[in-house]
């Protein structure tokens, strides 16, 4: 059996009065592709946050491999939980290679600079991912897709046993959304629990994975989505909660994917 | 090519700091000034008169040296203050640092207190205002980029009112005078005495900035980023403003408000070694000290009374950057 890398517990949480969610449990287990799915504004991000640790719970607990998530210091946090964030303001013009180097940070301690270890660490990265051509360019001045390309690499060299990412193929070409996607799947592939917001529930397939879906109502729903479910639910929005996914766990039970109506052509990352 | 540049770093502001000492109304030539240096190492038989060497041990020297650290301080700060708000328009003086810095010394000048006092009360109350700016900042036990700028404004604003009393309270004859000679800024009082005042919180600052090189380019892409990536950032970020406060309080407690130094260097080091801060702190240390020095010198040669720094800096300074913002449109690269 696959170990659970995230374990979420009744966690809830909210700014001010304003409920985002509440009573969520929720587990990632290494390897796999949770998809967090729903419409703009209903807290796929805020949920995202609280796993990075970034924010603070109101309520219930989040652990990371076995260990609280609060109790950790940033960089030790930093070694189990990448994320790369949906809105990144580039500001100096660092080289792609540099930008790559930053993900070994939590290695280097505080006072700390990268070694030549580090630099080969990111540079093989680089490669793998098929960029090497473009690690002494600004990474400034690259496109859209190639510089989210790169803060995909920098995840990477952080080695996490986490990542969590905020719509990652949003703004992407189709091309890049592939290579984007394939290299979530690579991820997946080396034992890395990964979560990944988006509002294309296509993206929910691609992994074989489930679904988390955030509801404006605040409900979330967990399991693997059917494409009827998906299809129902883009036409009439009102359907009722087991309509939209495979439901809960219990549903989960006896539906593998393969067995769900219209997935079967969805393949195991 | 690295290593080039490393050597450049070094040398050049040496090379400028030997000129400095033999240029002058005095004339000494540069023969001379090297044999009376060398004199402090070997027993060298003195055929130069006694004058010359007071000026160059006892004047020049002290006062190129302080031109360099000074000069070098304002610069590593600025580029480190560039990186952590991310902002191209940020100087050593954002958080109201100058600001208290000049209010501390006109009072001390107000109240004739002597050299020394003024030093210290310009150092203390310059180091009074960041603190006081920080305490503003602060929310939530964190120190959100843009609550420092904000209070940094309001902090400045605050001490250039009581400045402006000050001047108002002023005898016009006397003191008016004195401080806003002072404001505008001059490398003159330095000896050997005031170096041994203002070096020791320079080098401290400087030295602590050096450290966290790297983390200070994880801190400029942005505080939530440098946080996923394991950085500290509000301890970070401490770690700067004291280092940079000691850094621009020793400073313009001892040579009044020099402008622009640490807001034009850093680009200018940006331009020659790129982004990284690893390099780029180096690079603006050694530009820094250069341009200083070269301004000192013309600021004591070009004409009989000797210019005010904060006059020649701005006058330099300001074309320099309007060129530069024309040529980059306000962009980084």
């Amino acid at each position: 059996m696959s170990q659970s890398l995230v374990e979420v517990r009744s966690a809830g949480f909210r700014y001010a009065t304003r409920v985002i969610f509440e009573a969520l449990d929720l587990d990632v287990n290494a390897g796999e592709v949770l998809t967090v799915l729903g419409p703009n504004g209903c807290g796929k991000s805020t949920l995202l946050r609280c796993l990075a640790g970034e924010l603070k719970l109101s309520e219930g607990s989040i652990r990371i491999d076995g260990e609280a998530l609060e109790r950790l210091d940033a960089p030790a946090r930093a070694r189990k939980v990448a994320i790369l964030f949906q809105e990144h303001q580039p500001t100096f013009p660092f080289s792609a290679l540099d930008v790559v180097t930053m993900g070994r940070t939590p290695y280097l301690g505080t006072f700390g600079a990268p070694s030549a270890h580090d630099r080969q660490l990111a540079e093989q990265a680089l490669e793998q991912f098929g960029l090497l051509h473009l690690k002494d360019r600004a990474y400034t001045a690259l496109s859209g897709g190639e510089r989210q390309l790169v803060l995909l690499c920098r995840t990477l060299v952080q080695e996490p046993d986490v990542i969590l990412l905020d719509e990652p193929t949003a703004h992407l070409d189709f091309k890049n959304q592939v290579r984007c996607l394939e290299l979530i799947g690579m991820l997946a592939g080396r034992g890395v629990a990964l979560v990944s917001t988006s509002h294309d529930p296509n993206h929910a397939f691609l992994f074989a994975g489930r679904a988390l879906l955030m509801q404006a109502d605040r409900s979330v729903l967990i399991g693997v989505p059917s494409i009827s479910s998906i299809a129902l639910r883009s036409r009439r929005p009102t359907v009722s909660r087991s309509g939209f996914l495979a439901s809960p766990e219990r549903h989960l039970a006896k539906t593998s994917p393969s067995a769900v109506p219209g997935s079967g052509c969805v393949r195991r990352a | 090519m690295r290593r080039w540049a490393l050597i450049a770093m070094i040398l050049v502001p040496l090379a400028v700091l030997y000129v400095s000492l033999f240029v002058g109304r005095f004339t000494v030539p540069a023969a001379d000034v090297a044999r009376i240096l060398a004199s402090r190492l070997w027993p060298i038989a003195r055929d130069w008169p006694a004058s010359a060497e007071t000026i160059v041990l006892q004047i020049r020297l002290p006062r190129a040296i302080l031109a360099m650290f000074v000069g070098a301080g304002l610069s590593v700060s600025g580029a480190a203050f560039q990186g952590m708000f991310r902002n191209p328009l940020v100087s050593p003086d954002i958080l109201g640092v100058s600001a208290a810095s000049g209010f501390g010394a006109a009072l001390a000048l107000l109240l004739s207190r002597g050299a020394f006092a003024l030093e210290l009360v310009a150092f203390l109350f310059g180091i009074l205002g960041v603190g006081l700016t920080y305490l503003l900042a602060r929310t939530y036990r964190s120190t959100p980029v843009l609550m420092l700028v904000l209070s940094g404004v309001i902090v400045a604003a605050f001490f250039s009112a009581l400045l402006s009393g000050a001047k108002y309270l002023a005898d016009p004859d006397s003191k008016l005078p004195a401080i806003t000679y002072w404001l505008l800024g001059s490398l003159n009082g330095s000896s050997m005495q005031t170096l041994k005042l203002v070096l020791p919180p320079i080098i401290l600052g400087g030295a602590g900035l050096m450290l966290v090189r790297w983390p200070l380019n994880i801190l400029s892409m942005g505080d939530e980023e440098a946080r996923s990536l394991g950085v500290s950032t509000d301890r970070l970020k401490g770690i700067i403003i004291v280092c940079t406060t000691l850094i621009t309080a020793a400073a313009v407690s001892v040579c009044g408000i020099v402008g622009w130094v640490g807001l034009v260097i850093p680009h200018l080091a940006r331009m020659w070694v790129g982004p990284d801060h690893r390099a780029l702190l180096p690079a603006a240390c050694s530009i820094g000290a250069t341009y200083l020095l070269l301004i000192d010198d013309v600021a004591r040669t070009a004409s009989a009374s000797e210019i005010p720094l904060g006059i020649l800096t701005a006058i330099v300074g300001a074309p320099f950057f309007a060129y530069l913002l024309r040529k980059t449109q306000g962009g980084w690269q």
